[in-house]
């Protein structure tokens, strides 16, 4: 999915470049987190690049939080490191304006107003405070920008949460969940903004656990499954990897020989179709042709990121289960 | 980041909760409505000490209402979660937590210097004393000089046991059994050695206070209230820098 990126290294801030790695914007290295009955992240290496979005999956428990929170220096790895523009988070000075971050909504005072409550923020780190009347009407909460949190659903959470994040208009950006609790045009709403930021340049870690969501949005995808990497690829080469070709032929028979012969992995659907995976389109074309057999379907299927996403995490499980 | 910065943040914070102003309104009828019913009820006094003194009555109570002042203002971030945005935007910690402690100690410091004004003059228009009472005597200025430092400390007290216990339940527990419950309850057992204990805790009002602590020089009750403020802001600083969020 090759998205067109204008001008991607132009916002880069100086810190990455300093350090030598202009790419390495989030850089988490053998990172460890163990709590006492169990291992959150095990010996995670990852980086994170700028100009796109790189999705943060895995299934719930699988290490996304606790790997977010070791980044923005809120939890001390057991080992490891993971530092962001070249150095531990908890080193920058005034680093709302270099990260943004949503970790959880619920982080809220429900006594303080959303103004209050992003004022704060921004005279923390020396924001001038007409960002933040930028941010909430940016967000959309202007009409209820002066009543106390108590009242807000988890959308307008999320929503304040995201003007936090953006409220330092930073250059890279760490979201854990931000389109939970969101309602449609919300969900497009952020869709279209990490988009937007990704294009400006900026570097964008997202976790979700929404696949149809993530397929929209993400470019790059990092997969966790018990605290280990299980996948670091672009989305398209994860799709492709999961991608398979349906053919019929009245002689399915000998076109499975066939196409097995060329290396293909190949099932029989019930209506004695072929499911054809490891070719493509072309190839199963051309192998049915040069076999001399006939051929009534042939068809592209192209993976969900929801299927590839399961076959992978399967894997994982399948894995686990057979080393205990 | 600009120290500056953060306590304006840190001001923010605390004056836009309604905690912070249920607490200060507490303290300052408590103390103002004890020191004026106390002078009213004396009438008279001996000596222009012993009148300020029954108009100071309330700061024992008072300085209560600031320990929960101070503790509400680091483990309402805990409990709310708040805390995680706060050291995300700020991740040294030791600043953070220092700039709260002067914002809430200077809070105290002000509320307290209203209040003496206020207690003062309640001893001078409500007790009759042979030669009556200067406003700014020594007599006046001293006990208010106390109160004052006395209640910064006691905000920087609560601030930093806030920052160790985390819980506004525990926190507050621990803070009102210090400075108020076993005081008072040390000394009335009357050993030489549960006198000594109680001395060593940072009692209201200095060790001054008759009915609640085991007497002490003011000195002597300054220098505990501030070794105690100390220990447990440092031990705060200490644990909220080493501790997961």
């Amino acid at each position: 999915m090759p998205r067109r990126r204008s001008e991607p290294r132009a916002r880069l801030s100086a810190g990455a470049v300093r350090a030598g790695h202009p790419d390495r914007v989030i850089e988490i290295d053998g990172l460890t987190k163990a709590y006492r009955s169990r291992v959150a992240v095990d010996d995670l290496t990852v980086t994170v690049e700028p100009g796109r979005v790189t999705g943060f999956l895995g299934p719930n428990g699988s290490g996304k939080t606790t790997t977010m929170r070791c980044i923005l220096g809120l939890t001390r790895p057991t080992a490891g490191t993971a530092t962001v523009l070249g150095r531990p988070y908890r080193e920058l000075a005034q680093p709302m304006r270099r990260v943004g971050a949503l970790i959880d909504p619920r982080a809220r005072h429900a006594g303080r107003t959303a103004y209050a409550h992003l004022r704060v923020l921004a005279e923390s780190n020396a924001v001038p405070l007409r960002r933040v009347d930028e941010v909430i009407e940016l967000v959309g909460i202007g009409p209820v920008a002066h009543e106390r949190l108590r009242g807000f659903s988890l959308g307008m959470a999320q929503r304040l949460g995201l003007a936090a994040a953006l409220l330092g208009d930073p250059d890279v950006l760490v979201l854990d969940e931000p389109v939970n609790g969101l309602d449609p045009e919300g969900i497009r709403w952020v869709r279209e903004l990490l988009r937007d930021l990704a294009d400006e340049g900026r570097t964008l870690l997202v976790s979700s656990h929404l696949m149809s969501e993530m397929e929209e949005t993400a470019d790059h995808l990092v997969v966790l499954g018990r605290g280990r990497l299980l996948a670091d690829v672009p989305m398209a080469d994860l799709l492709g990897r999961h991608a398979a070709v349906r053919v019929r032929s009245p002689q399915a028979s000998l076109l499975a020989r066939a196409l097995e012969r060329a290396g293909a992995a190949v099932d029989y659907e019930e209506d004695s179709a072929l499911w054809v995976e490891g070719l493509d389109v072309v190839e199963v074309g051309d192998v049915a042709y040069l076999s001399g057999l006939r051929v009534h379907e042939l068809t592209q299927i192209t993976a969900s990121l929801e299927s590839a996403y399961l076959a992978l995490t399967e894997d994982e499980v399948e894995y686990e289960a057979v080393a205990l | 980041m600009p120290f500056r910065a953060l306590l304006r943040s840190e001001w923010s914070k605390l004056r836009s909760v309604r905690a912070t102003w249920w607490c200060t309104g507490l303290y300052l009828l408590v103390v103002g409505g004890t020191g004026w019913l106390a002078a009213a009820g004396a009438g008279t006094a001996p000596r222009a000490d012993a009148a300020v003194a029954t108009a100071f009555t309330g700061f024992g109570v008072g300085q209560l209402v600031l320990v929960v002042l101070g503790v509400l203002a680091v483990t309402s971030e805990f409990s709310t979660g708040t805390a995680l945005v706060s050291m995300t935007a700020v991740p040294r910690r030791t600043r953070l937590l220092l700039a709260k402690t002067l914002v809430v100690a200077v809070w105290c410091t002000l509320l307290t210097l209203l209040l003496t004004v206020v207690c003062a003059l309640a001893a001078q228009l409500r007790i009759a004393v042979p030669g009556g009472i200067a406003l700014l005597g020594p007599d006046v200025l001293r006990s208010s000089g106390l109160q004052i430092g006395a209640a910064a400390l006691v905000g920087v007290l609560a601030v930093g046991l806030g920052a160790v216990v985390r819980s506004t339940a525990g926190a507050v527990g621990v803070g009102l059994a210090l400075v108020a419950v076993l005081p008072p309850a040390l000394a009335l057992s009357g050993g030489q050695w549960e006198i000594r204990l109680s001395q060593a805790l940072p009692a209201l009002r200095v060790g001054e206070d008759a009915f609640l602590a085991a007497t002490t020089t003011w000195q002597t009750g300054t220098a505990v209230i501030a070794a105690w403020a100390v220990g447990a802001w440092v031990l705060g600083a200490v644990l909220l820098e080493r501790r997961d969020v």
